[in-house]
């Protein structure tokens, strides 16, 4: 419905023969810092860190490949991870109003289980020279235990209320005396395509959709056992499994996921707030995680 | 010895007598009336200039003043656009009269002069008053005469954006202003998304804006009351007036049922860009299998009837009924189906006010009103598919509003010239629909409505004032606005003391002070761009505080040679409990409570308003310079700091000009200016890798905004220019009224923005209107 309003703003701007104008703007000058993004998970076979730079708004010079970067792991300041340039990441991504070139490096290390324990804080470190070093600290929160599912296809109706969406109920215990945050990922694996990641809708007050997730926290059912509903789109390639990923994530990633939700949804909307988006990197952007997640079958061909 | 003492004693008895006969004083009353039309004059002046003492007639044009007897007694009544008379007659006992400005005679009472009335008499600062003649002749968008856009151009007023027609006073945003139609709460102000207000001028006897030093009557919102009041429609004969002009046209019809008893007025209007445009679009479609019609209307009606029943009753029964609707229908049509869509918006209010006049004696006077006020706004959706003679329907849609049911009594009692005492008391049911979803599907059997749930709150008023006059040079308006708030089981309270005062200098230079505490227990949750009517009004509420604020206000005022007036005024205001979405968030999505999307803050404004303005003469008009800063902090938006709010505007310049050549021929021209509106601009960017899958996805390139509302858009100003040719036929009088918007077609930006273009980054505004010619034609009889 949303549309009407800007199509028929479009109109009037367009009845109004508008025009546009360029603008000079002097922008303060901008000291580039690192950008970090990396999602651990204890199963993952490898970890990864992506490493890239902020640039000027206005400046449209190629994107530098930081590929000699030191990027480490610490767990509780001591055992140390060192990551390798493994490959750049490059080709055309969409923002900023068009398609442009990234240039990220990818920086791995294998992964141990043993590792990842529950009551250790992990600090992630990474410089490059002509960057100021940056780091984030995080740590590990319990995973969560499935208590049922269900799927129930087109059981729901979408928020703006135009259709009918497959719905998915999770029932699990939530731990009791701690501030919890999960995030959902709802997995189609097809006969042509090995997974897929769709969108997540709800009318569930106490689930939020994001990008491609959906997250949740517990300040209304801390210690409860809880049902909490998820609604896809019909997907149409000929679907062998349905999986939901559920991973107990911290309030940093909650907040990441929100904000970057946000900031999509007021990219196309001239009179919308800008929003920023959360970053937890001292001295730098993106975001590093750790999250513990498990996969459900919630139905199988 | 005797002879002589009843000599002295029959001496002192009449000396005594005489005395106290010298010493009497009676009261005259009654109201001040329009000559032509028996529209009763809001706030006009009655003026003893002998004694210095003088009186205003209140908001039904009743006016009540006690003076010492005189043989030979000399009075001025007085009133904005109007010419000042002089009035003398023996005031012996209690009289009752009613005077008629313009075509005034009352038998023994001789006419004896004119003059304006000054700006240094009146006690309260920061209140402006046009006469609607006055707003009429502004030149205005597509030549549809705006009331609001018109005290846009007023110091310490500025508009929202391009065209728009909200209403930002002193630092305060649209929500803060108590829009008051015959008393009457109005919610949505707006017409075509703001381009126009619902305030038809035709149907308008006064407008008054009360920017701060608000009177105790008074309370409900931060930041400023305009009060307007319809006419009543002619008690003495029949007629009318309207237009044609380039997207809308108006009626306007008034008269007497029983003469000099009974008055009724009919206003209508209604633009009709979607009724030229149909052909047009259907034309264009004649060979498509689809048809998509899309238009855009509003309309509003304006109803009063007034009846005298004595001198003692009077009954006033006024409404009003708006509406805007954007729709988009679209057909398509295929071998064995068809499908039918409609979609689209509309909003409008409805308002409605009884009001009953009772003249207790010629000190005290009463009215009890009865008020409705209704603001809905829809969004729908429906579809309809016939495919082998079978249908099925589905339909959504989006809805939110407010209702108020209220009734209050007001009293004006004055005892003597020297106290003008008001009192009243009200109540206010509030009923918030905040946003809710209804969704129907037949062949299923669905039909239901989720989202928000309805609130109910109830507002309570209870106030006293006095209008008071100290020695000869000191006056005084001191009073107190006591009000409560009940929603969900919380219970809210504010007592709000209010002070307003003058002080003459012989000079005729008058000093003004005044201090004013306000609570405002509705909130309106908007995104700070334009004012969309989509935009919720909600209710302070156990999580979301009441708004509240203080202002206080200095400045001087003197009138030079009788014809011009000049006032300066310097402000400060803090605000508490302001409402703000949170980054991101928006009215859409029901899935969170609006409390929950919402953060309450703080700001402050302070400034320095000059006006100097002519108000007779072949030439009238003012200038006005508004020099202010307007901030907010929010603990969650911009780290905490304080921040411009949008609206701050560093300068803001208005001068508006009308000259008539002679009866028939008049110009007029408005020239504003203003500092850029503040916005947020980006200042770095970068991509964001998402975890999809395990792998790495196509990244998205993000800008990283600096601080909030730290830049500001290209400076506004824009002419405006009007001419109107008058020519009295035999039946009626016509009018030609020709003028252009943005007279030398300035690239004003409505909003900016950023691109890439061959591989260059830049910023760029698009603007709206360029030169804009209008016309329309006038016809009055």
């Amino acid at each position: 419905m949303k549309q009407y309003i800007f199509y028929f703003l479009g109109m009037i701007i367009f009845l109004g023969t508008s025009c546009d104008q360029v603008v000079k703007v002097d922008l303060p000058p901008h000291e580039e810092q690192l950008v970090i993004h990396s999602y651990m998970n204890p199963g993952d076979s490898m970890l990864s860190v992506i490493v890239s730079h902020t640039r000027g708004a206005l400046d449209e010079s190629e994107e530098k490949l930081i590929d000699n970067a030191t990027v480490e792991l610490f767990k509780d300041g001591a055992g140390k991870k060192t990551f390798s340039f493994v490959q750049a990441l490059d080709g055309d991504s969409w923002g900023w109003g068009g398609f442009n070139e990234f240039r990220g490096a990818l920086y791995q290390v294998p992964n141990e289980e043993a590792f990842w324990d529950l009551s250790s804080t992990y600090e992630l470190r990474a410089s490059a020279d002509g960057f100021a070093s940056v780091s984030s600290e995080q740590e590990l929160f319990e995973p969560i235990e499935l208590i049922s599912s269900e799927y129930n296809p087109e059981g729901g109706i979408s928020p703006d209320g135009y259709e009918r969406l497959d719905e998915i109920l999770i029932e699990f215990q939530d731990k009791s005396g701690e501030e919890n945050h999960y995030e959902f990922r709802v997995i189609f694996e097809s006969e042509y395509d090995d997974e897929n990641y769709v969108w997540i809708e709800t009318q569930d007050a106490r689930v939020e959709p994001t990008m491609q997730t959906a997250v949740s926290k517990d300040n209304t059912y801390d210690g409860q056992t809880v049902t909490l509903q998820l609604m896809t789109y019909p997907y149409w390639d000929e679907v062998k499994k349905l999986i939901v990923e559920v991973s107990a994530i911290n309030q940093d990633k909650y907040a990441f996921n929100k904000s970057f939700f946000n900031y999509y949804m007021a990219e196309d909307n001239p009179f919308a707030e800008p929003v920023t988006l959360f970053t937890n990197i001292e001295n730098g952007r993106g975001i590093f995680s750790v999250e513990n997640s498990r996969r459900f079958v919630v139905w199988e061909e | 010895m005797k002879s002589i003492s009843l000599k002295w004693l029959s001496v002192s008895l009449f000396l005594f007598f005489a005395s106290g006969l010298l010493g009497q004083k009676f009261t005259i009353s009654g109201y001040i009336e329009d000559g032509e039309t028996g529209e009763k004059l809001i706030g006009a002046n009655i003026f003893h200039p002998e004694s210095g003492q003088g009186a205003s007639s209140n908001a039904f044009g009743f006016y009540s003043l006690t003076l010492p007897a005189e043989d030979s007694l000399s009075i001025s009544v007085s009133y904005v656009g109007y010419e000042t008379k002089y009035y003398k007659f023996p005031l012996k006992s209690d009289l009752q009269m009613d005077f008629k400005l313009g075509t005034f005679e009352l038998g023994t009472v001789e006419v004896i002069g004119k003059k304006v009335e000054s700006i240094e008499e009146n006690t309260q600062m920061s209140t402006m008053t046009i006469p609607v003649k006055t707003l009429k002749k502004i030149p205005a968008l597509f030549g549809e005469t705006d009331i609001i856009k018109a005290l846009q151009l007023l110091p310490g007023v500025q508009s929202g954006g391009e065209g728009t027609s909200g209403l930002y006073v002193r630092g305060g945003s649209p929500d803060q202003n108590l829009i008051l139609l015959d008393g009457v709460p109005v919610y949505n102000a707006n017409h075509l998304f703001g381009f126009f207000s619902v305030f038809n001028p035709d149907a308008i006897n006064s407008v008054s804006l009360t920017k701060g030093g608000f009177p105790a009557r008074y309370g409900g919102r931060l930041s400023s009351v305009l009060d307007i009041n319809m006419k009543e429609g002619n008690m003495n004969e029949f007629h009318g007036e309207g237009a044609i002009g380039l997207i809308s046209s108006k009626l306007t019809l008034e008269g007497p049922i029983n003469k000099g008893k009974t008055s009724f007025l009919v206003s209508g209007r209604r633009t009709y860009i979607d009724l030229l445009a149909r052909p047009v679009i259907k034309y264009a479609q004649r060979e498509n299998d689809d048809e998509a019609i899309p238009g855009y209307y509003f309309y509003d009606v304006n109803a009063k009837i007034n009846h005298k029943f004595n001198d003692k009753h009077r009954l006033y029964f006024s409404n009003y009924l708006g509406k805007d609707k954007f729709y988009v229908r679209i057909k398509d049509n295929f071998d064995d189906s068809s499908y039918e869509t409609e979609g689209g918006i509309d909003w409008g209010n409805i308002t409605s006010a009884l009001r009953w006049n009772y003249l207790w004696n010629n000190k005290l006077f009463s009215n009890v009103t009865a008020t409705y006020s209704q603001y809905r706004f829809d969004v729908g959706f429906s579809e309809t598919e016939t495919s082998d003679g079978e249908t099925e329907s589905f339909s959504a849609r989006y809805f939110s509003g407010i209702t108020d049911v209220g009734g209050k009594i007001d009293f004006d009692y004055i005892p003597n010239p020297n106290h003008h005492i008001r009192f009243g008391t009200g109540v206010t049911s509030h009923t918030f629909d905040p946003g809710a979803i209804e969704f129907k599907e037949e062949s299923l059997g669905i039909d239901s409505i989720f989202g928000e749930n309805r609130t109910f709150g109830t507002e309570f008023a209870l106030y006293v004032e006095d209008d008071m006059r100290i020695g000869k040079r000191l006056k005084a308006n001191a009073g107190v606005h006591a009000s409560g708030f009940s929603v969900d089981g919380k219970f809210y309270n504010s007592i709000q003391p209010r002070l307003g005062l003058r002080y003459l200098f012989p000079s005729k230079l008058a000093v003004k002070a005044s201090y004013a505490t306000m609570a405002q227990y509705i909130h309106l949750l908007t995104n700070e761009g334009i004012g969309l009517p989509t935009d919720l009004w909600v209710p302070a509420t156990g999580k979301v505080e009441p708004q509240t604020s203080w202002q206080a206000a200095i400045g001087v005022a003197k009138t030079f040679k009788e014809n011009y007036e000049i006032s300066v005024e310097a402000y400060y205001k803090e605000m508490f409990n302001l409402v703000s979405y949170k980054e991101g968030e928006s009215f859409f999505g029901i899935s969170e409570s609006w409390e929950n999307k919402v953060e309450q803050g703080q700001g402050d404004s302070y400034g320095l308003e000059v006006f100097v303005q002519k108000k007779k003469g072949k030439f009238t008009g003012w200038v006005g310079y508004t020099l202010s800063w307007s901030n907010r902090t929010f603990e969650n938006i911009n780290s905490g700091n304080p921040y411009p709010f949008k609206y701050d505007r560093r300068h803001d310049i208005s001068l508006v000009g009308s000259y008539e050549f002679n009866d028939r021929v008049s110009l007029s021209g408005t020239w504003v200016y203003g500092t850029g509106n503040a916005i947020t601009i980006d200042q770095f960017r970068y991509h964001v890798y998402e975890p999809w899958g395990g792998e790495v996805d196509f990244p998205r390139g993000v800008e990283v905004p600096g601080e909030k509302n730290d830049y500001r858009m290209p400076n506004y100003h824009r002419l405006d220019l009007g001419v109107e040719f008058k020519k009295k036929k035999r039946l009626y009088e016509r009018t030609w009224a020709f003028g252009v918007y943005n007279g030398y077609s300035r690239r004003n930006a409505f909003y900016m923005d950023s691109r890439t273009v061959n591989g260059e980054r830049e910023f760029f505004t698009v603007s709206l209107f360029p030169i804009l010619p209008y016309f329309s034609w006038k016809f009055k009889f």
